[in-house]
């Protein structure tokens, strides 16, 4: 064992010498390799940041901080089961909670606030289990997870009314959704909490500006689901357009041996390369319209967020991408291929994605 | 049945394997440690629990199937969705679909040999099913749907050689009454001839040749009956 620590530290001495002699992002990732054999996953995490202002969004160096991050939690996780075990109290389940949700495992979240509520029965416990959920929902916008959420904040309200943190959160799944007059509702509530807050008074007066023919809160959660979309997601009209134009990308792509079709979706346009006239017509309604079923279907499986749909059959292959600006699909023989995935993040503006 | 899903099972950053049919029904399943614990304590109502996740896998392809009848394509074999927290595999077949969840990060590529395996354990499995019933079917000499059900094995599975005795059996009966019904037509035993050939009828696709034959001796039987009705 000692010989092996001797080992170890022998190792992260020479990628330190070869870091000071030569900082390249190779270098970076050995040192950091070496101080995660020798178990010092704080150095880890210090090595990678440093390197990483170097050389910014580098991919090893970015995946070994993760991982370490990632590693440095379990433990963390582990030690505070182990004492709950022994000595259950708020402050751990706090902290466990808080580790999971901050980790994004929200159902393990859920999990450890539901096993909270029942040894206890403290109010605090289904606030950390509506946090779970209202993240759950703001991934991937189910309205089931919206209303479970906000029936168990009401529940912490009902036993302690002066819980703001509760009201909060429902005042964000509610304004997040567009469903202004319970939101109106929520911030006069917040404001005989805290009266004369200048921020809440301002929030009022521009809520209840819109609640009139707002939707129900039913109608909003629905839309939602069906959208994909908050009401302060930024507008499609108003991000960039793409660098590229999609024309010209459109057309090379559809030149391409085996490809026998390029589509570029966005709002109502439909730019189509390969079949034309009334086909090309079907086809741009077709992948319109499989993006906005999978959409859905994607949320309601526990997927989260669409990112790709790729369908197979005697047709060849179909495969489509949504992104922020529009969604893009190509139709070609055989089985899609990388080359496929960089021509579709290409057309949908997630180049980063492919390269890194 | 459940051995069907076998070759998935040691497959790393599978969360669930799931044999569904045609009507949405699970049929048979396995999945990982941690989805099971989820799908007893938490989300009973969401889409960890198993029948709701057949259900709306199902859904899913209804939706897709939709969405791509505008453009005159055949329905998808497979279906790959690739989601922020997991991608969601779908393979097709005339009675079944696969539906496999992967963790996040896992290429779908590479559970393509794995799952395609598990077709063939289960077009297998079926094949020998098949078989066993036409064998039955056989012994009880309701040669029609033994011959239906030995030609369905052997569809699943062209190599399920015990299908294929019980498909030669019912050939050669049908040899056997074909000439049987010659015979008895020249003999002038038309009702024999006739009854006959209705059987062979039946056993046979319309399809085969031989059924086209008996068709058209049984038309010439009644043609010739009526004929002689009317002398």
């Amino acid at each position: 064992m000692k010989f092996k620590s001797l080992l170890s530290r022998g190792r992260v001495r020479t990628a330190a010498r070869r870091v000071a002699s030569d900082p390249s992002p190779g270098n970076y990732v050995a040192l950091a390799q070496a101080h995660a054999s020798a178990g010092e996953l704080q150095d880890v995490i210090k090595v990678c940041i440093e390197g990483l202002a170097l050389h910014p969004r580098q991919p090893d160096l970015e995946r070994l901080r993760e991982r370490a991050t990632a590693l440095i939690r379990e433990d963390r996780v582990r030690d505070l089961q182990r004492e709950l075990k022994r000595s259950p109290r708020p402050a751990l389940w706090r902290e466990l909670c808080e580790v999971q949700l901050a980790a994004g495992r929200l159902a393990r979240a859920e999990k450890v606030a539901v096993e909270w509520f029942e040894q206890s029965g403290e109010a605090e416990a289904q606030l950390f289990r509506a946090r779970a959920r209202a993240e759950r929902f703001f991934a991937d916008r189910r309205r089931d997870d919206a209303r479970a959420a906000l029936d168990l904040l009401e529940a912490v309200l009902q036993a302690d009314p002066g819980q703001d943190e509760a009201l909060r959160l429902s005042l964000s799944i509610t304004s997040r959704c567009g469903a202004w007059n319970e939101a109106r509702t929520l911030l006069a509530r917040l404001l005989e909490l805290c009266p004369g807050d200048p921020s809440l008074e301002a929030r009022f007066r521009s809520v209840a500006a819109m609640a009139e023919g707002a939707p129900s809160l039913d109608q909003a959660l629905r839309e939602v689901e069906r959208s994909g979309s908050f009401v302060d997601d930024e507008p499609e009209s108003d991000r960039s357009a793409p660098s590229q134009a999609i024309r010209p990308l459109l057309q090379e792509l559809a030149g391409r041996p085996g490809v026998q079709g390029a589509f570029y979706v966005r709002g109502g346009t439909a730019l189509v390369q390969g079949p034309r006239g009334a086909s090309a017509e079907r086809y741009a309604r077709g992948v319109r319209e499989l993006l906005g079923s999978t959409r859905a279907s994607c949320r309601r499986l526990g997927l989260g967020q669409l990112l790709e749909v790729q369908l197979e059959g005697r047709f060849g292959s179909l495969s489509s991408r949504p992104g922020a600006l529009g969604a893009a699909a190509l139709w070609g023989e055989g089985r899609p291929n990388l080359t496929t995935d960089e021509a579709l993040a290409a057309l949908v503006g997630n180049e980063e994605e492919v390269t890194s | 049945m459940k051995r069907v899903l076998d070759p998935l099972a040691h497959v790393p950053g599978i969360r669930r394997a799931v044999l569904i049919s045609k009507d949405g029904v699970p049929i048979t399943h396995i999945q990982s440690a941690q989805v099971a614990e989820r799908s007893e304590e938490v989300h009973r109502d969401t889409a960890d629990d198993l029948s709701a996740f057949a259900g709306m896998a199902t859904g899913l392809l209804t939706e897709v199937h939709r969405s791509v009848d505008p453009m005159s394509w055949e329905d998808p074999e497979r279906l790959v969705l690739s989601g922020a927290r997991g991608t969601l595999v779908l393979h097709v077949t005339e009675r079944v679909t696969l539906a496999v969840e992967l963790e996040r990060g896992m290429a779908p590529e590479e559970l393509r040999l794995p799952m395609e395996s598990v077709l063939d354990r289960l077009r297998r499995s079926l094949a020998r099913m098949y078989a066993f019933r036409a064998a039955g079917a056989y012994s009880s000499n309701k040669f029609k749907q033994a011959a239906k059900l030995a030609r369905r094995a052997l569809t699943y599975n062209a190599g399920e050689s015990s299908a294929q005795l019980i498909y030669d059996k019912v050939e050669a009966k049908v040899e056997g009454m074909m000439s049987q019904a010659r015979s008895a037509k020249a003999g002038g035993k038309t009702r024999k001839a006739e009854k006959l050939l209705k059987t062979v009828m039946a056993i046979l696709p319309s399809t085969d040749q031989r059924y086209r034959e008996a068709r058209k001796t049984l038309n010439q039987i009644m043609i010739d009956t009526a004929e002689e009705e009317d002398d």
